[in-house]
């Protein structure tokens, strides 16, 4: 696990060091033409860069989660998802226990955020937790917490942060040239004027270039951690099947995400804007096509460990070149063994109890998974998924004697509710001031 | 979430595991994309019922447009099938929009073979919301 890190970081800082000196190119040139010296753009892109890096490190996570309309939520909003978590957690040797969001959307979708392992979160859509059996869930889960334990989520906004430096600085610098460019430039002595154009237009070029390369190396270090994450989730749950039939339901499912765009779509566990069924690895997707991905889990040999996930991904992909470090691939005698499916116990259907389905003590028409209740009806289960994300908003329940619940939203501005089924009208408390 | 015609935050009522969000100022109900289809589900009546067939408006509607609650954009005008009812959808069909009393004239209308077994149903879920506003 150690060596998969370690040499995670080795490959992250060499991208890092191309990153940073395409950077440092483009600000050299930037100021160059804007403030008439290299030094200058130099300074300028790198104190831009500090700032964005700051702000993404200490606020990138929030900033996220705000973005995608994440609300977090307690244990007792979800206790079947918080014990998936949990359960990963263990797996992955996590020293903290993620917190958890969910995303009020019907499209299936997670991802994880998080500069540390300490301070990680995973966010998951309730679409997911409506399309999702336990072993399917249990393989996202595992593979949002693969992407903090292999420091994905700290890596890939850093140098997210750097790709969008260079793209700003470029794109300021192109506009310029092109609409007024090298009017200061003129002025200066005639002689100089062939090597002016010459600089200019190698200056233009970078300009242009330069964003390619840096898109270019961003997404191919996301397609990379992609794949690894996987082979983590095949790791940590010893049932990649689980993963791969969660990644197939996710990548078919027609509903397209609400609260989404080209700067939150890559940390999704399948790019919410990639088309569904491309089946090569394009030089400008941010993942892997889904279609691999899952061929890859699927002919894992009967193991679940990262040699045998090495050895399918050459298989699948026809890449010669192993995919984790040697020393990663090396394992004991013992080769780590596949779980069998989670096992299910039908609770048999009982008229419905709206009390004890309330206080969550039974569900009912739900299935016992591995000791924990799962509900089983899409009814049901949509329930438990919309429950959560009422608490996790701060809605008021009330149970009316028609049978009905009445959710009352926290900023409702009347005394009273009138019951829809049957008219009668509930005093409402007032609301008790937010701690 | 807003009423889209009265601005006001939107309740939800759960019967049955079956949630519909409603105003308490104007009475109206939004039912989210395939919460009929549930409710039709749960009671093991085919989804395919005719009265879920609505076709849009062909002559300009009267009433003015609204924003769909969920997603913000302006919602179709839409007539189900046998009546003068003005409903209104979603463009993305996140969900319809019925105003006080658009719903009982609705299920007054419905026809075709499932046609008692659907109103049934839906009066159990939906009791008072359905009596007549006239009575």
């Amino acid at each position: 696990m150690w060596e998969i890190i370690q040499s995670n970081r080795r490959k992250s800082i060499l991208l890092v060091i191309i990153m940073a000196v395409l950077l440092l190119l483009v600000g050299s040139v930037f100021g160059e033409y804007f403030v008439q010296s290299y030094q200058g753009g130099l300074i300028l892109a790198f104190a831009i860069w500090l700032l964005l890096s700051i702000l993404a490190y200490f606020q990138g996570r929030n900033l996220f989660l705000a973005i995608s309309g994440a609300h977090k939520i307690q244990k007792a909003d979800h206790p079947r998802l918080f014990n998936i978590v949990e359960e990963m957690k263990i797996a992955a040797a996590l020293p903290a226990m993620p917190e958890i969001y969910l995303i009020d959307d019907p499209a299936p979708n997670a991802f994880a955020v998080g500069q540390n392992p300490e301070k990680a979160a995973v966010a998951v859509t309730t679409g997911l937790l409506n399309t999702l059996n336990r072993d399917e869930l249990q393989g996202v889960i595992a593979h949002e917490v693969g992407h903090v334990v292999n420091r994905d989520t700290l890596f890939m906004s850093m140098i997210g942060v750097m790709l969008g430096t260079v793209v700003m600085l470029a794109e300021i610098a192109r506009r310029t040239l092109f609409f007024g460019g090298g009017r200061r430039r003129s002025r200066s002595s005639s002689g100089a004027g062939q090597a002016q154009v010459i600089i200019l237009i190698a200056g233009l070029a970078l300009m242009i270039v330069a964003p390619l390369i840096a898109r270019i190396i961003y997404l191919a270090a996301s397609r990379k951690r992609e794949y690894l994450a996987d082979a983590s989730a095949a790791v940590f749950t010893r049932y990649p099947e689980g993963l791969a039939s969660a990644l197939e339901k996710i990548s078919v499912s027609p509903i397209r995400m609400r609260k989404v765009n080209s700067v939150t779509a890559p940390m999704y566990i399948i790019n919410p804007l990639q088309k569904l069924h491309d089946t090569r690895d394009s030089l400008f997707s941010t993942h892997p096509a889904a279609k691999n991905r899952i061929q890859i889990l699927r002919s894992m040999a009967g193991g679940s460990g990262y040699l045998e996930y090495d050895q399918a991904f050459r298989r699948i992909t026809g890449e010669s070149k192993a995919f984790l470090p040697a020393s990663a691939l090396k394992q004991p005698g013992i080769k780590p063994g596949l779980r069998k499916p989670a096992v299910e116990t039908v609770i048999p259907t009982a008229a419905p109890d709206m009390t004890r389905m309330m206080t969550g003590a039974v569900i009912t028409g739900a299935v016992i998974t591995d000791g924990i209740q799962e509900p089983v009806t899409p009814q049901a289960k949509a329930r438990e998924t919309s429950d959560a994300v009422w608490k996790s908003k701060g809605y008021r329940f009330i149970r009316c004697e028609c049978d009905a619940i009445l959710k009352v939203p926290p900023d409702f501005k009347r005394t009273g509710v009138q019951c829809l089924r049957c008219n009668r009208v509930h005093e409402l408390n007032p609301v008790p001031e937010p701690t | 979430m807003e009423c889209p015609v009265c601005r006001e935050s939107m309740v939800v009522i759960e019967y049955r595991s079956i949630e519909l969000d409603y105003c308490v100022g104007c009475m109206g109900v939004w039912f989210d994309r395939g919460e009929i289809e549930l409710v039709l589900q749960a009671a093991g009546i085919p989804v395919t019922s005719d009265f879920l067939a609505f076709k849009t408006c062909d002559s300009k509607p009267r009433e003015i447009m609204r924003p769909c609650p969920l997603c913000g954009k302006t919602m179709h005008k839409m007539n189900p099938p046998g009546g003068s009812v003005v409903l209104d959808q979603c463009p993305d069909e996140e969900g319809i929009w019925f105003d006080a009393g658009e719903l009982s004239e609705t299920i007054r209308n419905i026809t075709g073979d499932d046609a008692g077994a659907v109103i049934q149903v839906l009066r159990e879920y939906l009791g008072e919301a359905l009596a007549d506003p006239k009575k």
